[in-house]
């Protein structure tokens, strides 16, 4: 698969608007980010419950029968969950700006736009999470995919880099359906998983991948949730909230 | 348009990878259909909703949306416990695209109290949903009718392999009929397992109202690819839908870590098919799913 220069030239006027709108908060955001981390430490609204979700796995939400009790009990709300939610679309979008200076013509305007989806994404989040919303991006997994980023090198790396962040965010969705109580709550985050995961597959083709390697855990989206290392993994409250 | 670099061979070298995934995911999906057909604390609502059916009292959300096709997979497949009569509607609504914008639809539609997933249900479920009034009977005529649109894509995807040329796309198309085959076969385990007869017939007032007009105008091998492509994304935004619907997180998530599969299909369709550009794959730059469920209610849909 290949997407033509032209092609993205010819849209990029198109999706200029998204970017420049995506970006206006974004050096508040960043300004923030370091004030949050510190408050982010001391939340520990995911104590007791890291074991019970990482053991979710796919297509196992059908046999672990009680598990919204338990979640319930460890004190992950629906407001909770769309803060953290939130929290992770904002830090997509630092990672895509973060990235941009590495994308060429051809493929920054497909980039702004899952920038701006991203943006979307953590507005209506933010709408539903009460005083649970927050700012700015996730300041644990900023401060965890920092590294990485600093370390990437060509447009290709960037993307790669932007492939598994994709699946993390649909995989990290899909467990959290598994938590939502409120069916609101749910129904926003089920319009939001598909578009994480055509994210992804549209990056996998763009990169070349064989079709296989663009449905990363085959049939079923994982609901599994781990420390940000796997990428077959969704991003575990109990590491980044 | 963007270029396909990729070889027929190394297409259905992938292809025959998926469909090898697909065979080992069937057994899970026909798990949850088990589950959800048994269940007797689940309502008919969240059942049809699952199914993309209308269900009692809530026809102001199941209303036509997006491409014609759209309808073949949310097809209305049934109306009312009572079997009122229902109209076809054309009416087109706006993407879901706000958690505001689904609140409505969903607290509507999902009602009764949350039931926590039971293990091991599976085989308790068999012999238990066609003994009762209204809801034990809805189980079977929403199974039913389940399989007869199943049964109706299978069929769908034959007619259309008389316009597919190129042979790496003519091996997806059977491909994708053979996973409609294993949705069809399990739907009628579900059905023979309850004590129904297990369907062997499409859905025809849905074909006749919906699908032949389409299959008429298609002249092309890109034609015949466009309406596989809706109906993936008819499934997808089906199964978006019961993501909000359905009455347990279990089953919510359940069902999203499939619907999330069915939009990454219809990513690949789009984009390695038919040489469509990633734009291409969110319309208007969309950037939430659509999670209305595109409905239509046709008379003689439903499979009792």
């Amino acid at each position: 698969m290949q997407i033509t220069s032209r092609e993205f030239q010819a849209l990029a006027a198109d999706v200029d608007d998204l970017h420049n709108e995506s970006m206006k908060t974004f050096a508040e955001e960043t300004a923030e980010l370091h004030l949050d981390a510190y408050k982010a430490s001391r939340r520990t609204f995911m104590a007791g419950s890291a074991g019970l979700v990482g053991a979710v796995a796919i297509g196992s939400a059908l046999v672990l029968p009680g598990l919204s009790q338990r979640v319930a009990a460890a004190g992950l709300d629906d407001k909770t969950i769309a803060g953290y939610a939130q929290s992770v679309e904002l830090a997509a979008v630092a990672v895509y700006t973060m990235a941009a200076p590495l994308l060429t013509s051809a493929t920054l305007p497909v980039a702004q736009m899952f920038l701006a989806h991203h943006q979307a994404h953590a507005d209506a989040f933010g709408a539903v999470a009460g005083d649970k919303a927050v700012k700015a991006p996730n300041a644990k997994l900023v401060a965890a995919v920092g590294p990485t980023l600093a370390g990437l090198k060509t447009e290709a790396d960037a993307l790669g880099f932007a492939f598994v962040l994709e699946g993390q965010a649909a995989y990290t969705y899909a467990a959290a359906l598994t938590l939502l109580q409120d069916p609101a709550y749910a129904a926003a985050t089920a319009t939001i998983l598909p578009i994480e995961a055509q994210h992804q597959t549209v990056l996998g083709i763009a990169l070349g991948k064989k079709v296989t390697d663009v449905f990363p855990t085959g049939a079923f989206e994982s609901s599994a949730l781990g420390d940000g290392t796997d990428p077959l993994k969704g991003l575990d409250p109990a590491t980044f909230g | 348009m963007s270029n396909n670099d990729l070889n027929n061979e190394e297409i259905r070298r992938q292809l025959r990878s998926i469909d090898a995934m697909n065979k080992e995911a069937m057994p899970m999906w026909r798990n949850a259909l088990t589950r959800m057909f048994g269940d007797p604390n689940m309502s008919t609502d969240d059942k049809a909703a699952l199914l993309g059916v209308p269900a009692p009292g809530r026809r102001d959300i199941f209303k036509m949306g997006g491409a014609a096709i759209a309808g073949a997979a949310l097809l209305a497949a049934c109306g009312s416990d009572d079997k009122k009569s229902a109209t076809t509607t054309a009416s087109t609504v706006a993407p879901t695209t706000s958690v505001a914008s689904t609140t409505a639809a969903t607290t509507a539609a999902t009602t009764g109290a949350t039931t926590p997933a039971t293990e091991g249900s599976t085989a308790a479920t068999e012999g238990s949903t066609a003994t009762t009034d209204g809801g034990g009977n809805m189980d079977l005529t929403l199974a039913k009718t389940a399989a007869s649109l199943e049964k109706l894509a299978v069929d769908v995807y034959g007619t259309a392999a008389a316009l597919l040329t190129t042979p790496a796309v003519l091996d997806a198309a059977k491909l994708f009929a053979g996973h409609h085959q294993m949705h069809l076969d399990a739907l009628n385990g579900v059905i023979t397992g309850a004590g129904g007869k297990a369907v062997t017939e499409q859905n025809k007032a849905v074909f006749n109202a919906l699908i032949k007009p389409s299959l008429d105008k298609a002249k092309s091998e890109s034609d015949a690819l466009m309406i596989a492509v809706a109906l993936e994304e008819a499934a997808a935004q089906t199964y978006t839908f019961a993501g909000g619907a359905l009455s347990t997180p279990e089953l919510r998530s359940t069902i999203m870590t499939i619907g999330g599969v069915e939009a990454r299909h219809a990513a690949v369709l789009r984009m390695v098919a038919l040489a469509m550009t990633p734009f291409d794959v969110f319309p208007d730059k969309r950037a939430f799913f659509p999670g209305d469920n595109p409905l239509a209610a046709i008379d003689g849909a439903l499979i009792s």
